[in-house]
């Protein structure tokens, strides 16, 4: 039986959040969510993701902090990372793709269909599943 | 030769008779010769009558000729030792009026040379004015005054000598009729006589100040006494002229140069641009303290460094200006990001060109762009910004409706999927009307409804229609409205969006159970309104930013609310609007207090006191 793939959801909007979890859910996806950066980071951190959704405009921790710190960690460096943001600002574009992201997506020009298929894609282009909780 | 005097007729009878008188009876006489030129005769004369031998005569011419050559010699001699005495003094009041560049000085000079050479007991030099119709008195020395009026041209003594470009003496004024002096004096109410009576003066040379074609004016020496100048008084001053004119001239061009050099040196330092000039060497001519100021470097120090060396701080920032210095043929331009001291500058860098048009540097022009660039920087920030706050709900309410139309049969969840799509459609209307506000109210283009506003019904009103949300919260609510005025001269539908405002704020960044208590009073020169709250308080950094757009402080995320990021930036606005202020007082952890002051009377500008 194969094991559900494992996406971190980190956005601080919640009609967002929700609508995207129960997206993602119907996908048959294992989802974990997050309010904000902080608690973003948090949960990247004591579990394997398969794939991070992860907003930039968010409080007391930044998407592009997250990303950052995500970076730095050799223990979170491999995960990827997709961005989901409503900001099409090219000096953040430009930083996220710096740092080294799966893609960047504006929500706002996506349907939950075409942002599913993107997800997909991004999963099966990663390297087999995580494997719950690290050691 | 005479035998007998008495018998003569060819000699000047009055010598004669003086001769015989004396007792003489012959004479002899031999004329003095030299060069060609007879100036004199060597006489001899006897009492006894008697013919003097052809001997005695020749004798007498031989005596004659070497006498007559003593005597040149002599004139010779002294006529060489006065040139000589002349040339050493003009030299000496040459030197005086080449060693200075002063033109004070040299007129100083100049009236001393010319009384020491004439011996005249006054001196004055006149200049001509620009336009090259009147003399005006620069500087006098000796006896009397100068006179307080200018001399046209071809008038009076001095007028003439500068009209004839010629030396003009007069042994008497008193005596010689001068050409439109009648005329020029009765001008200025007096007369010639007059006017020489005051200034006691009799004898008068006048001689222009003639520097290459051009006259700029006159030397004039005066004697109390009649006094005919003589041709070598004539001579001298002319010769002193000249100096003087030469030595005016140059001092007139270096005061010009010294003028020209100051406004220049002025208006480099005091413009708000950095100016640096460099060489073609590469290194700096000159520079302003302000291009000091702007790049970071000791001004006072530049000239003769290196332009390179001084910009070597910061590689990267500087590599597009590097970039421009080596090519110093063409114009360029661009922007120097200085990180460290937060200064963006821009600059221009231009070929210098000699008057021959050939490149001799370039002149580098600095300009603080700072404001402007961050200015700009702001105005698409906030538009990125205003858009993804639109994004957000907009796509929230597409998805939301995607999700509902998937499963419709599942009315439940459909329900609530419609549920949250409108609410996001009730938040998005809700930012535009407040981007509307507070892009109005920034402008100005709103103007006051002003009306008396009873606000202690105004805040009564505002807790009725927030109840449900109170009961909900389960707050506790007082109003402590004892010493209101009855009403404040205010917008009454802008008023309510304030008091609205920081109440429901109130109630909900409070923890449910919380205690919140409304003061309405009076102050001396207003009204004061006020909330306080139990709430979760604000961080001591945030408070200052509270009121500013779209700052929403850190932990406003622990309770889950949702704003426009515009509700108290909007409260600001319009009570500043109104004439009043607005403030927080909040320590994290222990409740907030906002509130805000109007004043007595009619408020704001005047535009909107209609």
């Amino acid at each position: 039986m194969t094991t559900a793939k494992r996406v971190l959801l980190v956005e601080d909007d919640r009609f967002l959040r929700r609508a995207c979890e129960a997206s993602l859910r119907q996908k048959g996806l294992d989802v974990t969510t997050a309010v904000d950066g902080e608690q973003g980071l948090e949960r990247a951190r004591v579990a394997r993701f398969d794939l991070i959704l992860l907003d930039l405009l968010m409080p007391k921790l930044s998407g592009l902090d997250v990303l950052r710190a995500l970076k730095a960690d050799p223990a979170t460096r491999d995960m990827p990372v997709l961005v989901l943001s409503n900001s099409s600002r090219a000096q953040d574009v430009r930083e996220v793709e710096a740092l080294g992201v799966v893609g960047y997506i504006v929500k706002a020009n996506m349907s939950l269909k075409e942002l599913g298929e993107r997800i997909d894609r991004a999963l099966d282009a990663g390297t087999g599943s995580a494997s719950g909780l690290r050691p | 030769m005479l035998e007998d005097l008495a018998a003569d007729t060819r000699h000047d009878p009055a010598h004669k008779a003086a001769a015989i008188a004396l007792g003489y009876a012959s004479f002899v006489g031999a004329p003095l010769r030299a060069a060609g030129r007879t100036f004199g005769a060597l006489n001899v004369f006897t009492k006894a009558q008697r013919r003097f031998t052809p001997d005695e005569v020749a004798l007498l011419s031989a005596f004659a000729d070497q006498a007559a050559l003593a005597i040149e010699k002599a004139r010779l001699f002294a006529e060489a030792r006065q040139h000589a005495a002349e040339a050493e003094t003009l030299a000496a009041v040459n030197e005086v009026l080449a060693s200075t560049l002063d033109v004070d000085r040299v007129l100083e000079g100049v009236l001393d040379g010319a009384l020491r050479i004439v011996g005249a007991d006054r001196a004055m030099v006149y200049r001509l004015d620009e336009a090259g119709t009147t003399l005006r008195a620069r500087a006098v020395r000796g006896v009397g005054t100068a006179p307080g009026f200018g001399v046209k041209v071809d008038h009076a003594v001095v007028g003439s000598a500068v009209a004839r470009r010629l030396p003009v003496a007069y042994a008497d004024v008193l005596a010689a009729s001068l050409p439109g002096a009648d005329e020029f004096y009765a001008e200025h109410g007096t007369t010639l006589a007059e006017a020489i009576r005051r200034q006691e003066y009799r004898g008068i040379l006048a001689t222009p100040l003639l520097a290459g074609q051009s006259v700029h004016g006159a030397i004039c020496v005066y004697w109390t006494e009649v006094h005919a100048a003589t041709e070598q008084e004539i001579r001298l001053l002319t010769a002193l002229a000249r100096q003087a004119a030469v030595a005016l001239d140059k001092a007139r061009l270096y005061e010009e140069a010294q003028t020209q050099r100051t406004r220049l040196a002025q208006i480099f330092e005091s413009t708000s641009d950095g100016i640096v000039l460099v060489g073609r060497d590469g290194a700096v001519q000159a520079t302003n303290h302000r291009a000091g100021e702007l790049l970071g470097f000791d001004a006072d120090r530049a000239v003769g460094i290196a332009f390179a060396d001084l910009i070597a701080g910061d590689a990267q920032a500087f590599a597009g200006l590097r970039a421009a210095l080596t090519d110093p043929q063409s114009r360029s331009e661009g922007d120097l990001d200085l990180k460290p001291i937060v200064r963006i500058v821009h600059w221009v860098a231009q070929p210098t060109l000699d008057a021959s048009e050939t490149t001799i540097g370039f002149t580098l022009t600095l300009q603080d762009v700072t404001q402007e660039r961050l200015a700009s920087q702001m105005k698409s920030d906030f538009v990125s910004f205003v858009t993804h706050q639109l994004r957000t709900p907009l796509s929230g309410i597409k998805w939301m409706l995607e999700l509902a139309a998937e499963t419709p049969e599942r009315v439940e969840e459909t329900t609530a999927y419609v549920h949250d799509a409108r609410e996001a459609a009730e938040r998005l209307i809700n930012l535009v009307n407040d981007l509307l506000d507070a892009s109005k109210l920034e402008s100005g283009r709103l103007a006051l409804a002003l009306e008396e506003v009873d606000l202690r019904r105004l805040t009564r009103e505002v807790i009725d229609e927030i109840a449900p949300l109170l009961r909900e919260k389960g707050h506790r609510l007082s109003v402590d409205d004892a010493t209101c005025p009855a009403a404040a001269l205010a917008d009454a539908q802008l008023l309510r969006q304030v008091v609205l405002n920081l109440t429901s704020n109130a109630v909900k960044y409070t923890p449910a159970g919380g205690r919140i208590t409304v003061r309405v009073g009076a102050r001396p020169d207003g009204v004061e309104w006020a909330i306080t709250d139990s709430g979760i308080g604000i961080p001591k950094e945030a408070q200052r930013k509270l009121f500013e757009k779209f700052f929403r402080a850190d932990n406003v995320f622990a309770v889950e609310t949702e704003g426009t990021g515009l509700g108290l930036y909007l409260v600001r606005l319009i009570v500043e609007k109104h004439g009043g202020r607005v403030w927080c007082e909040s320590e994290e952890g222990r409740g907030s207090t906002f509130a805000f002051a109007l004043p007595a009377g009619t408020p704001a500008g005047p535009e909107e006191a209609r």
